[in-house]
Parts: C-alpha cells; sequence; structure tokens
C-alpha cells in the first residue's frame, strides 16, 4: 500500500511541477475572486503615489515602534528592520472555518500525543509511532517523562501551524510549531500598522478583529495557575534581547500583562519559581514560555545552558508552577511525525485528520526508505531533529547523478533523521514593490490558544511572502517579508463582541512594586555610561578645541597636554599618546578612539549590550533617543580621522543626544525604583567625573591659575552659572565652592551626593529596614566630608596644607563613591550570581581510576 | 554475595556557594539479582528539599537543593546489596547478529523489551567510521551476538590502555578512538557506540566493582572507584552485563547503581551551583564483601 501512495505522489509531483501555482487573487479564467474584489477596489481609489508613501508612512510606523527581527541572533548581529508588505491576504470565512475546524483538530491531536509520549507510551507500544522518532529525537526530554501538567493544563497551550496551498487549491500543513511558537505579536503589530497606515482597505470589507484573540489568551494564561487563580503572577520567559524576536516578547508581555523575565531573573526555592524583585522573592505561578525548552533548566536538561532557570524542572514536577508550553512539548515538532497523524487523528480522536500535511515520509523505515532514494528526483530532504536544523535543504532533483551514491550512503548512516517532503508548489499572492504588483509564494502561520478545555483559533494570522519566488523556504531568516491576514465575512460587518470579562476593580496603585534586579542593575549602569559617554564628549571636545596651532602661547600647548593626559588616563586615547602630542597626530588619536573597538566605542557599546535589556522600562521616545545616540551618533564619529571640525561636530551632538536621554528620563519616567536607579547611575558617574577633573586640573597647574580654571569650568559645564556669579573675576575659591561644595548647582559634586543620600533612603524605606544601611553610610560621609571642607583657604597663593587638604578630600570622594558602588551592589544587585553545571564535566572518580 | 559500600563525595568550593541543586544517581536498583538491602544518602550541610523519583529508565534519582551558603558539600551514599548475576547463556546458542539487528530495527520484537530505545546514538555515543571500521572484525557474518559482543568486549580491554589522565568526562568517543586510551566511562562509551553502529541494543551501567580481587589474581582497575560497564541486549537472555575495562561477563563482584543510554542519564551527582568560584572534588568509594557467616545471620 505504502508503494501504490508513493508512485502515484511521484507521478503527481512530475506532473505538478509544469503547472502555474494556485493565484489567491485571480481564477483561471481572469477574473478576480470575489474576496478580493472589495480589496482592490478600495486600492484602486487611492489617488496616484499614494500607496508608496503609505509604505513609507508604515515603514516609520515599524521603526518608531521599534519592531526587528535579529537575523543572526547567535552572533549579537545586525537587528534588521521589519520586513513587510502592505497588501493583506484575504481569506473567506467559509474556507476560513474549514482551516479553523482542522486546525483545531490538530492542536487537540497534539496535545494528546504529547500526553501519551509523557505518560505511558501505548502508541509506540501499538506501533502507531516508530520508537525511534521519538527514542532518537533529542526533543523528547526524558526528565520531563511522567510530569502531568499541574491543574489540569494541557501539555500544548499554544500553538502555531504553517499553511500554505498546492496547486489543487487545497491548504495543507507545511509545520506544526508547539516548542515556543513565534509571530502572535508581530500579527497584531502588522494588524495595527495597516489599520494606521491603510485605514480605507477596512471599510471596504469586513474584516474580523484580533483583540479578542488576545483577552482570551490572558484569560487562559491566569486559568493555568496551580493556586491563586484570581491573581496570579504570570511571566513570559525570554532568551533575552539577543533572541531573534526579542522584540515580539517586550510587545507580547506588554499585550498580555505579563512581567518580562530573564533565566536570571527567576529562582527556584524549595521546589517553587521566584521572580527576584528588590521587594524580594515573589512567587511565580505561570511561565509562558517563549525560551527552548531544553534550555530552560540546567540541572537536568542541557547542563551548559546559562539563560536557563536552575531547579525549573522539580518545581514543574512538584507542581507548583505552570510552564506553557509544558517542557518537552517540541518533541512533536518534528516532521517525521507527520505521516503517523492520520493514523493517530483515527486511533485518538476518532476523527479523520481535515487538512493534510505536506506529504512526508518519514525514512527510518527501511522500506519508505528504499522506494524513496530510488525517485530522489521527487522529493525535497530535510532533517527532522532538531540538533540537526542547521543541515540544509536538499532538493532531490539538483543532486548531480555523480554525486547520487554519496549523498543515498548520507541519509542511509542515519536514515530516522530525514525525511522526504513532496515538493509543495506554494500558491501566490501579489507583493507591492516601487515599480508594480509582483506575485511571490506565501504560507500563512495560525495560532491557537487553549481556553475552558478547547482550543481557539486566532482570526487571522501572519502570512509570509518568499523574498522571490522560488518558495522552497519561507522565512523571516531568510529575507520573507510579512503581511496582515484577513478573515472576511461575506456581507454582514461583524458586530465586535467584547469578550473581556468585567475586569474586577484594580486598586490604585503608586509603583510597579516588583523591578527585577537585574533591571535595577542595568539601569543603574545604563545611567553611569550614558554619563560617562557625555563626560568623555566633553573632554574631547575641549582638547580638540585647544588643537595647537602656530601661534600657541605655552600656556595653551600646556593646557593641550594636559587634556591629553586626562583622556589617556580615562584610556580614551591611547595611553602612549599622553606625552607629549602634537595636534595632528592628537586629532588621530581622537579620530581613532572613535572607530571600532576603540575608546569612546567601547562606552557605545556597554550602552548598546544594556539598553535592550531595560528596554520594556522606557518610553517609546527614550527608546528613540538611546537609537540615536546608538545609530546616529556613532555613524557620525566613526571614520573621522584627521578631520577636526567633523570630530568637534560629532561631540557636540553626541553630548546633545545625552542631555536629551537625561532630560527624557527626569521628565517622562515615573519616580518608581527603576527611574530612581538609571539616575544613582548617572549621579555616582557625574561625582566621580567632577571629582576627578578637579582633581587633575589641579595638579596639572594647582589652582591659581585663571585660564585653567576656566577650562576646568568648562568641563564641569559651569562657566555660566559662574559668570553670571561672579562676573568676570575667575578665582580659585569661588571655583572650587561652585564645583565642588554649592549643593545649588546641578554640576556640583555635593549636588550629585545629596541626589544620591536622597535616592539610598528611599529606596531603602521601601524595604522598611530601619538602620542606615552601609551604601546609606557611605553617601553621608562623603556629603558630609563636603560639607566640612574650608573652601576659602583654597587662595590664589599655594597654601601647601590646603592644597594637601584639597587632595585628600577629592581622593576620598572619589574613594568613597567607588565604595558605594560596591554597596549598591551589595544591596540590590547580589540576586544576580553566575551559575555552574558540576558533576557533568567531572567524571566518577576521575583520577581514580574507573 | 553481599556488599557493603560507602561512596563518599566531597565538594570544596573557593568561595561561598549560595545556592546548589543536585541530582544523584546513588541508590542501587532492586533487580531480580540484585536485592538492596538497605540504602541511604546523606548530605552535609543538610538539604532544604530532599526529594526521590523514579527516573525515565527506572533508576532511583534523589533531587536535593541547598540555599544556606556553604564552602563544603559532603555526600555520603550507604548501602548493603546482595547481588547475583544470572549466568549467560552459552555465547555460541545466542541468534546471528543480523538476526538481532533485523528484530531491532524492523518490529517482530515486543516493544516491551524497552531495547529499541538503546539502538540509536545519544548525545555522548556519537557513531562515526573509525567506530564502525573497530567494530566490524568482531561481527563476521552470522556470528553468534554474544560471541561477537564477548570478542569486542575483550578488544577493547586488549586494544585500550587505562589512562586516568587522558580523557576528561567531556571526551567524545571520536576522541578515545584516536587516543586508543581511557577509563572505564570511555570504554563503555566506545563499547557501546560500536554495538549501536551494527544496529544493536547496548547500555551504559553505573555502579561499583569489589574491591579486593580474589586470592591468586591481580588486584583489578577500577578498584576503589565508581565503574561503568555495559548491558548487552541478547533476545532470549535479555541484557548480558559487559565490563570492557576488564574483560569480564558480570556476576557477582558488581553492584549496579542505574544504567541509560550513556553517562549522561545516570551521572552519580550532577548539579548547578550558584557562586562558589573554583572548586575540588574529592571522591571515595568503599566496597567490603560483608562476612558470610554475618550475612546470613542478617538473612535470617
Amino acid at each position: 500500500m505504502e508503494e501504490a501512495r508513493l508512485s502515484e505522489a511521484a507521478v503527481a509531483a512530475s506532473a505538478e511541477a509544469k503547472l502555474p501555482p494556485f493565484d489567491e487573487m485571480v481564477t483561471g479564467g481572469g477574473q478576480i475572486r470575489p474576496h478580493w474584489q472589495p480589496l482592490m477596489g478600495a486600492m484602486r481609489t487611492l489617488p496616484q503615489g499614494a500607496l508608496a508613501e503609505r509604505v513609507d508612512r508604515a515603514r516609520r510606523q515599524y521603526d518608531e515602534n521599534g519592531v526587528t527581527y535579529n537575523v543572526f541572533a547567535e552572533t549579537r548581529g545586525p537587528q534588521r528592520p521589519w520586513q513587510f508588505d502592505l497588501i493583506p491576504l484575504p481569506i473567506p470565512a467559509e474556507e476560513w472555518a474549514e482551516i479553523e475546524t482542522s486546525l483545531v483538530r490538530r492542536a487537540r491531536l497534539l496535545d494528546r500525543i504529547l500526553a501519551d509520549i509523557y505518560g505511558a507510551q501505548t502508541l509506540i507500544r501499538d506501533r502507531l509511532l516508530p520508537p525511534a522518532l521519538v527514542h532518537a529525537n533529542p526533543a523528547f526530554l526524558r526528565p520531563c517523562h511522567g510530569i502531568v501538567p499541574a491543574n489540569g493544563a494541557p501539555h500544548l497551550h499554544f500553538y502555531a501551524a504553517d499553511l500554505a496551498r498546492g496547486l489543487d487549491g487545497r491548504w495543507r500543513v507545511c509545520a506544526d510549531r508547539v516548542n515556543a511558537p513565534s509571530g502572535a505579536g508581530y500579527a497584531l503589530e502588522n494588524r495595527n500598522v495597516l489599520m494606521r497606515t491603510l485605514p480605507e482597505l477596512f471599510q471596504a470589507s469586513a474584516v474580523r478583529r484580533l483583540g479578542a484573540f488576545y483577552d482570551i489568551w490572558q484569560s487562559a494564561l491566569s486559568q493555568l495557575a496551580p493556586r491563586h487563580r484570581e491573581n496570579p503572577r504570570i511571566v513570559l520567559l525570554t532568551p533575552g534581547p539577543y533572541s531573534e524576536t526579542y522584540f515580539e516578547h517586550v510587545y507580547l508581555a506588554r499585550q498580555l500583562g505579563l512581567t518580562l523575565a530573564e533565566g536570571a531573573d527567576l529562582t527556584v526555592r524549595d521546589a517553587k519559581v521566584f521572580l527576584k524583585t528588590l521587594g524580594g522573592l515573589q512567587q511565580v505561578d505561570v511561565i509562558l514560555r517563549r525560551l527552548d525548552d531544553d534550555y530552560c533548566d540546567p540541572v537536568e536538561l542541557r547542563p551548559e545552558s546559562a539563560i536557563g532557570v536552575a531547579g525549573l524542572v522539580d518545581a514543574v514536577r512538584a507542581g507548583s508552577v505552570t510552564i506553557a508550553n509544558a517542557l518537552g512539548a517540541g518533541v512533536v515538532e518534528t516532521p517525521a511525525i507527520l505521516p503517523f497523524l492520520p493514523g493517530l487523528a483515527t486511533r485518538l480522536l476518532g476523527e479523520d485528520l481535515g487538512l493534510p500535511s505536506v506529504e512526508t515520509w518519514w525514512l527510518g523505515q527501511r522500506p519508505v526508505f528504499d522506494q524513496v532514494t530510488a525517485r530522489l528526483e521527487d522529493y525535497v530532504f530535510r532533517p527532522c531533529f532538531p540538533g540537526d536544523a542547521l543541515e540544509p535543504t536538499v532538493v532531490g532533483s539538483e543532486v548531480e547523478p555523480a554525486r547520487r551514491k554519496a549523498f543515498v550512503e548520507r541519509l542511509a548512516a542515519r536514515p530516522h533523521r530525514y525525511v522526504a517532503q513532496s515538493r509543495l508548489h506554494k500558491s501566490a499572492m501579489p507583493v507591492w514593490t516601487p515599480t508594480g504588483l509582483v506575485p511571490r509564494p506565501l504560507m500563512v502561520r495560525c495560532f491557537l490558544v487553549h481556553h475552558e478545555g478547547n482550543y481557539v483559533p486566532m482570526p487571522g494570522g501572519m502570512t509570509r511572502v518568499a523574498a522571490d519566488d522560488s518558495g522552497i523556504d519561507i522565512s523571516m531568516q531568510r529575507g520573507g517579508a510579512a503581511k496582515d491576514t484577513w478573515v472576511i465575512e461575506r456581507d454582514v460587518v461583524p458586530v465586535v463582541v467584547d469578550t473581556r470579562k468585567p475586569a474586577s476593580r484594580e486598586p490604585l496603585r503608586r509603583s510597579a512594586g516588583e523591578l527585577q534586579s537585574r533591571v535595577a542593575d542595568n539601569l543603574y549602569w545604563l545611567g553611569r555610561y550614558a554619563e560617562r559617554l557625555d563626560n568623555a564628549a566633553r573632554l574631547m571636545r575641549a582638547c580638540l578645541m585647544r588643537i595647537p596651532a602656530g601661534g600657541s602661547s605655552a600656556r595653551e600647548l600646556a593646557e593641550f597636554q594636559a587634556l591629553a593626559r586626562m583622556l589617556g588616563d580615562r584610556g580614551l586615547v591611547e595611553r602612549a599618546m599622553g606625552g607629549l602630542p602634537d595636534g595632528r597626530s592628537m586629532i588621530e588619536a581622537m579620530g581613532h578612539a572613535c572607530g571600532r573597538d576603540q575608546g569612546l566605542s567601547h562606552l557605545f557599546q556597554a550602552i548598546q549590550r544594556i539598553a535592550p535589556t531595560v528596554r520594556d522600562r522606557l518610553s517609546a521616545d527614550m527608546w528613540n533617543v538611546v537609537n540615536e545616540l546608538l545609530r546616529d551618533a556613532r555613524l557620525r564619529l566613526e571614520g573621522q580621522p584627521g578631520d577636526a571640525d567633523r570630530l568637534l561636530e560629532g561631540m557636540d551632538h553626541a553630548i546633545g543626544v545625552c542631555a536629551a536621554f537625561h532630560g527624557m528620563a527626569s521628565e517622562n519616567m515615573t519616580r518608581g525604583s527603576g527611574w530612581r536607579f538609571l539616575d544613582l547611575g548617572r549621579r555616582i558617574e557625574r561625582a566621580l567625573h567632577g571629582a576627578t577633573v578637579v582633581r587633575d586640573i589641579c595638579s596639572a597647574a594647582g589652582p591659581g591659575s585663571e585660564p585653567w580654571l576656566r577650562m576646568l569650568l568648562e568641563l564641569c559645564d559651569s562657566s555660566i552659572t559662574y559668570r553670571t556669579r561672579y562676573m568676570a573675576a575667575v578665582q580659585a575659591a569661588p571655583v572650587l565652592d561652585l564645583l565642588l561644595c554649592d549643593e545649588t548647582n546641578p554640576r556640583s559634586v555635593q549636588f550629585q551626593l545629596q541626589q544620591i543620600a536622597e535616592h539610598l533612603d528611599r529606596l531603602a524605606r521601601r524595604d522598611i529596614r530601619p538602620l542606615s544601611q552601609p551604601e546609606q553610610k557611605i553617601a553621608r560621609a562623603a556629603l558630609t566630608a563636603i560639607e566640612l571642607f574650608d573652601v576659602e583657604r583654597i587662595g590664589s597663593t599655594a597654601d601647601r596644607d590646603a592644597m594637601s587638604m584639597l587632595f585628600d578630600l577629592l581622593a576620598g570622594t572619589q574613594a568613597r563613591l567607588a565604595e558605594l558602588s560596591e554597596a549598591l551592589t551589595r544591596a540590590y544587585f547580589s540576586h544576580v550570581e553566575t551559575v555552574q553545571s558540576i558533576g557533568f564535566e567531572i567524571a566518577p572518580a576521575r583520577g581514580e581510576g574507573a | 554475595m553481599i556488599y557493603d559500600v560507602v561512596h563518599r563525595t566531597t565538594y570544596r568550593y573557593a568561595e561561598p556557594v549560595d545556592l546548589s541543586y543536585h541530582v544523584m544517581r546513588l541508590t542501587p536498583r532492586g533487580l531480580p539479582w540484585q536485592r538492596v538491602l538497605r540504602s541511604t544518602v546523606i548530605a552535609t550541610p543538610a538539604p532544604v528539599r530532599v526529594h526521590d523519583t523514579t527516573d525515565y529508565f527506572g533508576n532511583v534519582s534523589t533531587y536535593m537543593s541547598l540555599e544556606e551558603p556553604h564552602e563544603e558539600l559532603v555526600v555520603d551514599a550507604r548501602c548493603a546489596v546482595e547481588v547475583r548475576f544470572p549466568a549467560p547463556p552459552a555465547a555460541e546458542s545466542t541468534p546471528p547478529w543480523e538476526q538481532v539487528r533485523d528484530a531491532l530495527d524492523g518490529g517482530g520484537l515486543p516493544a516491551e523489551t524497552g531495547a529499541v530505545e538503546f539502538v540509536r546514538e545519544s548525545p555522548l555515543v556519537a557513531i562515526d567510521d573509525a567506530v564502525r571500521d573497530f567494530a566490524l572484525p568482531s561481527f563476521a557474518p552470522g556470528r553468534p551476538v554474544l560471541s561477537a559482543f564477548l570478542d569486542l568486549n575483550r578488544r577493547i580491554k586488549s586494544d585500550f590502555a587505562f589512562d586516568p589522565r587522558a580523557t576528561g568526562v567531556a571526551t567524545a568517543v571520536r576522541e578515545v578512538m584516536q587516543l586508543r586510551r581511557g577509563v572505564c566511562q570511555d570504554f563503555a562509551h566506545v563499547m557501546i557506540a560500536c554495538a549501536r553502529a551494527m544496529g544493536l541494543a547496548a547500555r551504559y551501567v553505573s555502579g561499583y566493582i569489589r574491591t579486593h580481587a580474589p586470592v591468586g589474581q591481580t588486584r583489578r582497575i577500577g578498584a576503589d572507584a565508581s565503574h561503568a560497564w555495559i548491558g548487552a541486549f541478547v533476545p532470549g537472555a535479555g541484557w548480558i552485563d559487559l565490563d570492557p575495562t576488564n574483560d569480564l561477563v558480570v556476576s557477582e563482584e558488581h553492584v549496579v547503581l542505574g544504567w541509560g543510554r550513556d553517562y549522561g542519564d545516570v551521572a552519580p551527582i550532577r548539579g548547578v551551583i550558584l557562586g562558589g568560584g573554583t572548586h575540588r572534588l574529592d571522591v571515595s568509594v568503599d566496597l567490603r564483601p560483608v562476612d558470610l557467616a554475618l550475612a546470613s545471620d542478617q538473612n535470617g
């Protein structure tokens, strides 16, 4: 029987290859299909050139919302702007009904199969599933065998299926997405952007809304909680900002009202999962998992995983937390299972499968292997287990005759790791290009969520079109574009039913309450690095403005050299430049410092590394500023060796952007602990800068010389303040008073210390810790030292005692600030610790000889 | 034979460990040929949570977590077991190896034996040409399967040198094949790889071997430590345990802790620590035959 089916498919495949693909929009007779007509009608009414303008508008929207897809996530590569196309894919309601019914059935089936694989394994015993398909599949997680999801939750909470339509016009499931399906956030964002940029289209057709699906999803997640279902704590577990779809994790967490958590934000104590927050450990009830399951727990799963949560499997086993989808769910994602689904559907559901899968043969069975490899040219060959996913798909007809034998031998060495699929000639739909519409093959990803005992489909999905018309693989990774997907009612405009339950009344809150320790840590360092960048740019600017020309005086040269040394001390130019550089080489050194992997660019890199991790704490505008800082300011500075003017412009720009960032932080961020940590970082850095600059200049020139004092005012951005107070005379005592002691000058060291002390008091109060904490004591000591300092003693004549007191004060302040940073780390960030696996890298009794 | 076993594992950390999680497979498995008279696993400092489960392969797996800062962890596993492996069938009476291979591949064999689980590659057992080439000479066409396994057992013992310094726990089979040296774990992995390369089922067995050799024989390698060997699947007889480190058919001088596809499934202790810096590991095993008179008293 197997044989007959195979040859039939082969005949069909070779016949099909000559036909044109199914056209979504136009019938064979050249008529526009009815469900496309309102859409195309609306498009035609757009004025000339309007569509190009709308495409631009949509592009800006995606950019502003920060929609990205990280292409080479593992190499921390570029965030690629979201590729989209504005023409949606309409699907008539009747056709959609069949898709829905099939996918609901398929989701139920996959859930039942998972329950069996991780339970009694009767399907393997009864030969409905070949054993190797499970046993040899690395996605089968043995430590998770025997775990029954808490509270009657399904193994499969959220399911996605990739659909494509063949030549016969019939939809087929190309792939099941079960491990941690992505795309549901992008689908919503595609809809939102399209509604904003082409609202006309929605007036012409009755398009089903997506919003209700997310409300259902939210309620479904709450119901997964093993305890206090009324108000469970639910987190979205993300691999972090280097994940391909990190944008979506942030977006969905917001949309569904979840806390975004990385593995390091969670900890397991006594088989319960907790979120590490500034306010202490908060128990987590449900985890929506976007981290691949095998990376979730280094104790029982992959020992090398640094992004998981140690002890998570034990917590799940103990039933204190529900993970969706269940750990191990990825095992049914393999295409090897596709040929067995019809039989499994009959056995487990007593129904047929509905929409078929793309025709697939698993090579792990000898007769199938022999028949498929006898007709290589009819099939596409793919590895079917996750560890082999990097192996390329091979189109049988493209294997050169001379290499066929070697190819079949390669398959034969591990036949169970491959499937053969008949080539699906996917249907095509129009894609807008500046030169007109072109047809492209497409695939639709549909989403279903388990709710109250059944699966509820999203009425729509994410359609992706291929970058070219080959259509073998369509993926965002390979440069495809995404489209909105419409389910169209035939006549009536559907009444939008708000399925949201009337929310229980929210108590008023003044703070978000649970800032993760890791986020606080990152905000603190973001504040520090942004300020450090500002200070660095100011120093470099001062130096650039003093580049010696022909007529420079000895004093000007000395100033220039002092600045060069300060830049060297801070690692902003090569230290060797600190000697007696000339202007030319200094410009080059600074230009070099702005280049890749140099002094200033290290600061940019640090900001780039941290900013995405706190992205969900920054407003969209602040995020744009960070982006601007990273993209534009950096571009302006890079590759300018030797051009002092361009460098100066670049520095001015960077200083401006830093100011905008700090301005937005103080104007737009609520005064919660997140803001306090960002500001603490900035204040500590600024106080350090102040103390260090005063110390550097005073030791270079003594405090008496007026030009040096002017430079000091310039570096601390206090020239104007000084001038308004003291008119022309620049003297040591007033300058030092203004820069060190004056608590009304927002650039003074004392001002920073006061702010720091206030932040620390407020943070400590929320912890209800009655006694002064170490970090508070250090801040008080630093404040008092400056308060007690007698600045009047610093005159224009060198008073040795006064000078040594000044240097003691500055050195003491620097030391206290460093201490303060460490105390803060111990008090608030110490939850963040390195994780190491042991026992796996150490043999039993290694060295003793077993 | 009855044995008393004391297996002590000590971790010393350079810095305090704040939190740690461990999975231990240190409780001997009850088997028709192995009676567990008593077994305890005690950790110091005392864990917050200790929890025994039966793992996927039927081994006893002890999970524990420590939540107080500690600089040293001592795990004391003590047990008393009585072992007597059944005598293997006459090698020549076992079916030709190809027949076993085809049965495992194509069905016809009751899946209940669970043998199919142990036919494919596993995370620490990869098969390549070197493995296949090494295995082939033992598998002449039509050779009875146990005879082939015994030959392989002997050849590994004679072709590979015992050298604790040559390999680490992460050493791949491929590398062991090149080095031709290693320890019990490596030899077990090599033999398993060879068996699976031929389409046969082999599993990794973790346990202990008797400390003192009988009078008149030299002391065996692998004494005073945890040990590893393989189970070879022979239809009709079930699993025959073979020890390629010592070229032995396991009879009554081995104590079984548990088995899996490879070391990764049955590591005696694996875990994750938070903090700790570098660490030192000491393992000592004392396996002592119990005085027979005393033993018979105990058995009443």
